[in-house]
């Protein structure tokens, strides 16, 4: 075993702060972990280049990923694509607000009363389990316009999760704490805003991020089937117009748009619940 | 405060109160001592308002306990303070839900959190201080609304021995100082020969009060009081009524596995 020397702890000294900071940076970087990380992405690359190159099933009819690479150079930048996008995210937005709005307080209420619970809580649970798709029928009879009812679809996937989630987290909030304020001197409303809220937020948010995943799944589905505008209508049409690079170039830019929505709303869910994460 | 023939059962042969009777004196430090499983929890509850008696009285200055109230405040065992928010939200959360005016909120506060030590964690948020400073916490959020009965349901359970004698050295100061009265619920003898002005002994569960004891040693309380004659002769007569009944309630606790 090496005997501890002075000298390397004076060497080290020796180096400036900065020089510490981009040591620290550089192995930060370029370290065991990452290079696995990357290697496994240009893996997944290059196989799906050779199988869709040399026409391997089951990707023998699928574009290869330079060709996506092209349609996305030649595609992305046009105001298509930009609409499209503008307008998924629209619509996705008006479902989320509005299922939130109507959801969270929907929830606290179920939560923190028991005879509103009794009232609304069976057929919120005989609404449940049906797939939101299965509501694109109901929802076409009932709005005559189609903007309006996949936006009642969108509203529909925010809805649920928003409900269910925010009234477990009331739920969950410890006893002692509600009497503990109660015998403080709090009126309701105290009890409300101080106790109860702040200890479903956590709740509230899992049942946002819930929320938006059901919501780009559901809105990518009514597009394809509704028309008109948007990102999933923008992938049926690549398939049925036979522009397959485009199929995976709209199935990325869903992706990307879905991930950052829920990268949002999980932010903003962190920010409020800073008190979690200290230790 | 005082209790009268109290008797409370959660279902057939799980009767948890028993007959129990006794009084929290205005300016007293009152101690509760019971095996595991006696009742204590119920008692706090009841008292503080959270629990609906049937049978039995429960009255604060004469009149009956209906609800949840600012006269008498509890400090829980497991900790009650709001995660969300930090040690000086929750001090002040008494007074300022009661509309009091801040400028006033702020002094008392400040006051009580350099009672207790706590000065400069002002901004900590309750996972962020440790198991006594919690307590001490809990302690001066009740304290700062000026309670008339405090009620400590084994507020110290958990604590390492030195916490426990630095919140006792504590609790024993606060109450020199200000005088309020305090109902202290412990499974510890020592603690509540020490920090007592009278004890009560409760039997196994179903509980009731097996004996009532005045404490006499002096006031300030000082540390080598636990060593003196009287303390020692105090805590004998305590240890031999609480050893039956902590017998009766380990049986019950073997048996009960035995038959499950």
């Amino acid at each position: 075993m090496k005997k501890p020397s002075y000298e390397n702890a004076v060497v080290y000294r020796k180096y400036s702060a900065f020089q510490r900071i981009s040591k620290k940076t550089y192995q930060g970087v370029f370290n065991a972990s990452n290079l696995r990380k990357i290697l496994s992405l240009a893996a997944a690359i290059i196989l799906w280049h050779v199988f869709s190159e040399y026409k391997i099933p089951p990707l023998g009819r699928v574009s290869t990923p330079y060709e996506v690479l092209q349609e996305a150079i030649r595609f992305v930048p046009t105001k298509t694509f930009l609409w499209c996008a503008i307008f998924s995210s629209g619509r996705v937005f008006v479902g989320f607000f509005a299922g939130c709005v109507i959801g969270i307080p929907m929830g606290l209420f179920m939560g923190w009363k028991r005879h509103v619970k009794n009232v609304a809580f069976p057929v919120f649970e005989l609404i449940r389990p049906i797939p939101l798709l299965s509501w694109i029928p109901l929802s076409v009879l009932m709005f005559p316009l189609t903007e309006v009812s996949i936006v009642f679809l969108l509203f529909l996937a925010a809805w649920m999760p928003s409900v269910i989630n925010t009234m477990l987290g009331v739920e969950n909030v410890p006893a002692s704490y509600v009497n503990g304020a109660l015998s403080l001197g709090s009126k309701p409303i105290d009890i409300l805003w101080h106790v109860i809220l702040p200890g479903a937020l956590p709740s509230i948010f899992t049942g946002m991020a819930i929320g938006i995943g059901f919501e780009w799944a559901a809105c990518v589905a009514a597009e394809m089937l509704a028309g008109g505008f948007g990102l999933g209508y923008m992938l049926w049409e690549a398939y049925v117009f036979n522009v397959y690079p485009r199929i995976i170039l709209s199935m990325f830019a869903i992706g990307v748009t879905g991930y950052l929505f829920a990268a949002v709303v999980r932010a903003v869910g962190l920010q409020m619940t800073r008190w979690r994460q200290l230790y | 405060m005082e209790m009268r023939g109290v008797y409370v059962s959660f279902g057939p042969g799980r009767e948890v109160l028993d007959n129990v009777s006794f009084k929290v004196g205005k300016g007293l430090f009152t101690c509760l001592c019971g095996p595991s499983g006696s009742g204590k929890s119920t008692i706090i509850n009841i008292l503080a308002g959270y629990m609906h008696l049937d049978i039995g009285e429960c009255l604060m200055d004469g009149k009956a306990v209906v609800g949840p109230g600012k006269d008498r405040l509890v400090v829980f065992q497991e900790t009650a303070l709001l995660p969300w928010k930090t040690l000086w939200e929750n001090t002040i959360y008494g007074p300022m839900v009661q509309g009091k005016d801040l400028m006033e909120i702020a002094d008392n506060a400040e006051y009580l959190i350099n009672l207790v030590g706590l000065t400069g964690f002002e901004d900590r948020y309750p996972n962020q201080l440790s198991g006594g400073m919690q307590r001490r916490a809990e302690l001066i959020r009740a304290l700062i609304n000026e309670p008339k009965v405090l009620l400590m349901d084994e507020p110290f359970r958990g604590l390492d021995a030195m916490t426990r004698e630095i919140m006792q050295e504590h609790i024993t100061k606060i109450f020199e100082e200000t005088g309020v009265s305090i109902l202290f619920i412990t499974a510890e003898l020592e603690e509540a020969i020490f920090l007592g002005d009278k004890v009560y002994f409760l039997t196994a569960r179903p509980g009731r009060i097996k004996k009532e004891m005045d404490i006499d040693l002096p006031r300030p309380r000082k540390f080598d009081h636990l060593a003196s004659q009287k303390f020692l002769d105090l805590q004998r007569e305590a240890i031999k009524t609480i050893y039956e009944e902590s017998q009766k309630a380990f049986s019950v606790l073997l048996k009960g596995e035995q038959r499950g």
